[in-house]
């Protein structure tokens, strides 16, 4: 699998490179918006938001395409022909696709960090002064468990969104083993994306209820103190028993999407 | 042990059947000659062996094995179309193949491009399409395959160039491996087939040692083929 995720990289080393140059260059202009303040602030906030949306959205869209150019195009027929089984396939894309999700996270983490030692020194002081009280509350509430409750929120984040890519994934195979030589295939597979999503995110709230998840929320909302004081154990133990829940499902479908792209890789799909 | 066993293979896309009931055995130690018209289900004949498409019914074994992921590994396949990916130069070509494919030779591809008159750092995009159909005869000729498969070898490709890859597959053939050429280029390649298989719309209507069938029908194997396909 390595060996495949080397050509994988050699393939898209020229996009990583143009992504990485925008990237760098909206952060030089968010920064350049910290930097003039007033009206300009505006810029940097788009940018912000615009360095998230691409750290989420390039290697969902950079994976589906490519995979998708691998059935519509002949040179699909370098890879799949190689002594490669179909999990291994799908294996170097997903772990790929994950590592650069997790690089563009980082980057984009490493530039958010920056810009606020960045706004201290062009002094704006209260707003993060503001920003500060805000991120306090997150260990008033949380406790000693603060750490260990963030760091699993962030892993089920990350697993919700590998789980999207994958599916995403397995829609593009699925609409290749159903409908071969149909023209709109990418349409047809988007449809599907958006059929299974459903359907997955039906399950999982389902799941969730299942849990006792509607009735924590609502009695959770009731406690007026939860806002400013530190959450009680039980409490704690439900936010930790439902990020389980999800980042299980999460794997679980992760999973599904995997095995099943990879069994209609071997068995059904015609290139 | 035939090195390539098929059994009732049929191909259907949608109603129409592009290969139906084929029933091919390849021994090794042979060149054999897919022949038959543009459509007559060549292609598909071929691109099921490679795994490339799945049989709507029947069944295809590779050295003994029902066809699966590892039997690429014996099956050297050059497709028709423009197969490398844009961004490869000849070189990366050759290390794709070496990474992949533990039976490739790197000297023997390095031989074949020099052969072929192109070079290591040329861009695979600025090829031409003569130059494309060499580059792939050398990267398909370079493994030590037990089975090659060459789809439309001579397609866009000149005289002199012709008797270059013509030259490449003859050398390559040997007791130990078996070579399954398809063509509709029938005079060019007759005199290098030990076996003919004709194809007519997906169904196999001739099948058998070349010069037997020469004098069991008393004529070349170009004038039986324009006998059949007329």
């Amino acid at each position: 699998m390595g060996k495949l995720m080397k050509y994988e990289l050699f393939r898209r080393s020229k996009l990583l490179i143009s992504i990485l140059i925008v990237l760098v260059f909206m952060e030089g202009a968010a920064v350049y918006g910290l930097y003039r303040g007033g009206e300009w602030l505006i810029l940097f906030f788009i940018m912000l938001m615009g360095m998230a949306f691409a750290a989420f959205l390039v290697p969902l869209l950079d994976a589906v395409v490519n995979y998708y150019s691998d059935f519509k195009n002949t040179h699909g027929y370098m890879l799949f022909l190689t002594p490669q089984s179909g999990y291994s396939l799908i294996g170097s894309k997903a772990v790929f696709a994950l590592i650069e999700l997790l690089s563009a996270l980082a980057l984009v983490a490493v530039f958010y960090t920056a810009n606020f030692h960045l706004a201290g020194a062009f002094g704006y002081t209260d707003e993060l002064a503001l920003l500060r009280t805000v991120f306090q509350q997150i260990p008033q509430m949380l406790g000693t468990s603060t750490a260990g409750i963030v760091s699993l929120g962030v892993t089920s984040g990350i697993l919700q969104f590998f789980n999207t890519i994958m599916l995403a994934i397995f829609a593009v195979t699925l609409t290749k083993t159903l409908l071969s030589q149909k023209s709109f295939n990418w349409l047809i597979a988007l449809l599907m994306y958006f059929a299974l999503a459903m359907g997955i995110e039906t399950v999982n709230g389902l799941v969730l209820t299942g849990f006792g998840f509607v009735t924590d929320m609502i009695s959770f909302s009731q406690d007026a103190s939860a806002v400013t004081l530190e959450l009680g154990d039980e409490i704690k133990l439900d936010i930790i028993k439902y990020i389980l829940v999800s980042m299980g499902l999460y794997v679980i479908w992760i999973g599904a999407a995997f095995t099943g792209s990879g069994m209609l890789l071997n068995k059904r799909v015609d290139l | 042990m035939d090195y390539v066993a098929t059994h009732n293979l049929t191909k259907r896309f949608s109603q129409n059947r592009a290969v139906d009931d084929a029933n091919i055995t390849l021994e090794k130690g042979k060149v054999y000659g897919l022949l038959g018209p543009n459509g007559s289900g060549k292609s598909t004949f071929m691109k099921m062996v490679a795994g490339l498409f799945h049989p709507s019914k029947g069944k295809i074994e590779v050295m003994g094995d029902p066809l699966s992921y590892r039997s690429k590994e014996y099956v050297s396949f050059m497709t028709t179309e423009q197969y490398f990916y844009d961004y490869m130069t000849v070189g990366m070509v050759g290390r794709f193949h070496r990474d992949f494919y533990a039976d490739f030779d790197p000297n023997t591809y390095e031989e074949l491009i020099g052969e072929m008159q192109l070079s290591m750092d040329m861009k695979v995009k600025s090829l031409s399409s003569g130059m494309t159909a060499k580059l792939k005869i050398a990267a398909t000729m370079a493994r030590d395959a037990k089975v090659f498969m060459l789809d439309e070898p001579l397609n866009g490709i000149d005289l002199v160039a012709r008797d270059a890859i013509l030259s490449a597959i003859i050398r390559k053939a040997d007791p130990d491996n078996c070579i399954l050429i398809s063509s509709h280029l029938i005079d060019a390649m007759e005199n290098i087939l030990d076996d003919v298989i004709f194809i007519k719309e997906g169904q196999i209507v001739i099948c058998g040692n070349a010069e037997n069938i020469r004098e069991e029908r008393g004529k070349s194997i170009v004038d039986l083929y324009k006998e059949v396909f007329a």
